[in-house]
């Protein structure tokens, strides 16, 4: 392991930023984000010398970050029951907070009827950038199979989050219906 | 047009990002149709959403030569092992089920196995087998309440009687004297085989005196699990 040391950390320095960035928005918050990046990187400096092509460093590296974080969001089945949607941290990213706040919520409302798998993929593709041959190639299925869960998961995002805007329209005229009701409702004294 | 037709349009031209504007019949549809237009809003939505996030870059920066230092610590042994925060539990259960894929198997194994061992079922045991003897003179059956005393009233050899109770594998056989009049119903209810059966039938109509009335065999009821049965029946 050690001799292999060296062009392995060249390997993950060109991988630094943006993996740590897709380890950040799966995660939801940079310090999570940070944890998972960490783990990734000793996991796959372990396994390095089982890796036959340094061409292939790149999905090789994202498969262990990706199984690293399937591993840490598998919990037993009474912790997904227990577990309440956690609150996003709006303080430790750089961006405009009421936009992305906004942005975040809804994002995570649509990505929350995903499954982990369609998850990772939606982020590297949409996020991340990565092209549907890459996916192909990190998740070894054909690129039809890649686009159609793309477009799968697009679907269920959309029904998602049309479903979370029809609530909040309609908790907001139910609160208008109230508050004109209180308005026209005589005072007594 | 119908809903499914216009969402099939609006994926072929990119949910409204190319060419669409041709499309009148879409239009027309979706300036009607608030379901379909509301979908088309998500969409919307979706696509800046992700233009937002995808701008956004994490807070503070993470030194890779820390991480190095760590992994390569750990690789050598020289860096401390965190200690693991999760229950010895989820300590032994990854231990023993590493794959995931494999726990629902394992649970559901461990489920069949606790049903196996703790759900008892009712069932009846064949023990053995009893016969009715009729005809028997009742001074003979009140006499006589073991089959060698009982066998040589009724006539048959002392060694004889002593050889078939050897073949059966018995010293003795206690017998149970049922409804009496002028003669009296015996009933012999040791006999564990089929062929202790055939021995003891054969014995008694050599000898002439009496007929059998009943061949039946007998049961026990029983509250036991599925596991203890089958490890009692491999064990005999």
């Amino acid at each position: 392991m050690g001799e292999n040391s060296s062009p392995f950390w060249q390997l993950v320095a060109r991988e630094h930023e943006n993996a740590r960035a897709y380890c950040s928005r799966l995660t939801g918050n940079s310090g999570d984000g940070d944890d998972l990046y960490q783990d990734a990187v000793i996991k796959a400096f372990k396994g390095f010398d089982g890796l036959r092509q340094v061409d292939s460093f790149r999905p090789w590296f994202y498969r262990i970050v990706n199984n690293t974080y399937k591993g840490r969001v598998r919990n037993p089945w009474w912790k997904h029951v227990l577990s309440r949607p956690t609150e996003i941290a709006d303080h430790d990213w750089n961006h405009d907070p009421t936009n992305f706040y906004e942005a975040k919520r809804r994002l995570d409302s649509a990505l929350s009827a995903l499954s982990v798998d369609d998850r990772i993929i939606v982020t590297l593709a949409e996020l991340e950038g990565w092209r549907v041959s890459e996916l192909a190639e990190l998740t070894s299925k054909t690129e039809g199979f890649i686009k159609m869960r793309l477009s799968r998961s697009r679907a269920k995002m959309r029904k998602r989050l049309d479903s979370l805007h029809r609530r909040t329209t309609k908790r907001t005229s139910d609160r208008g219906t109230v508050n004109i009701c209180c308005a026209t409702e005589p005072e007594e004294d | 047009m119908l809903c499914h037709r216009a969402r099939r349009r609006l994926n072929k031209c990119d949910w409204l990002h190319s060419n669409y504007s041709l499309d009148e019949e879409l239009m027309k549809h979706l300036g009607e149709c608030p379901k379909c237009y509301s979908l088309v809003q998500a969409e919307e939505t979706l696509r800046s959403d992700f233009g937002v996030l995808r701008e956004a870059k994490p807070d503070g920066v993470l030194s890779l030569g820390a991480i190095r230092e760590k992994a390569e610590g750990l690789a050598r042994g020289t860096y401390r092992v965190e200690q693991d925060v999760r229950s010895f539990t989820h300590r032994l259960a990854l231990a023993l089920v590493p794959n995931t894929r494999y726990k629902f198997a394992v649970v559901a194994i461990a489920i069949l196995v606790a049903f196996l061992a703790i759900v008892p079922f009712n069932f009846k045991e064949k023990i053995g087998y009893e016969i009715a003897i009729g005809g028997v003179e009742k001074s003979i059956a009140l006499d006589n309440q073991q089959i060698t005393s009982l066998l040589g009233a009724l006539g048959m050899e002392k060694g004889k009687a002593s050889t078939l109770l050897d073949s059966l594998g018995m010293s003795d056989i206690r017998l149970s004297v049922g409804e009496c009049s002028e003669t009296c119903r015996l009933t012999i209810s040791d006999l564990k085989t089929e062929r202790d059966v055939r021995l003891m039938v054969k014995a008694i109509l050599e000898l002439g005196c009496c007929q059998i009335d009943k061949i039946a065999p007998i049961f026990r009821s029983e509250s036991t699990s599925l596991l203890r049965l089958a490890a009692r029946k491999l064990l005999s």
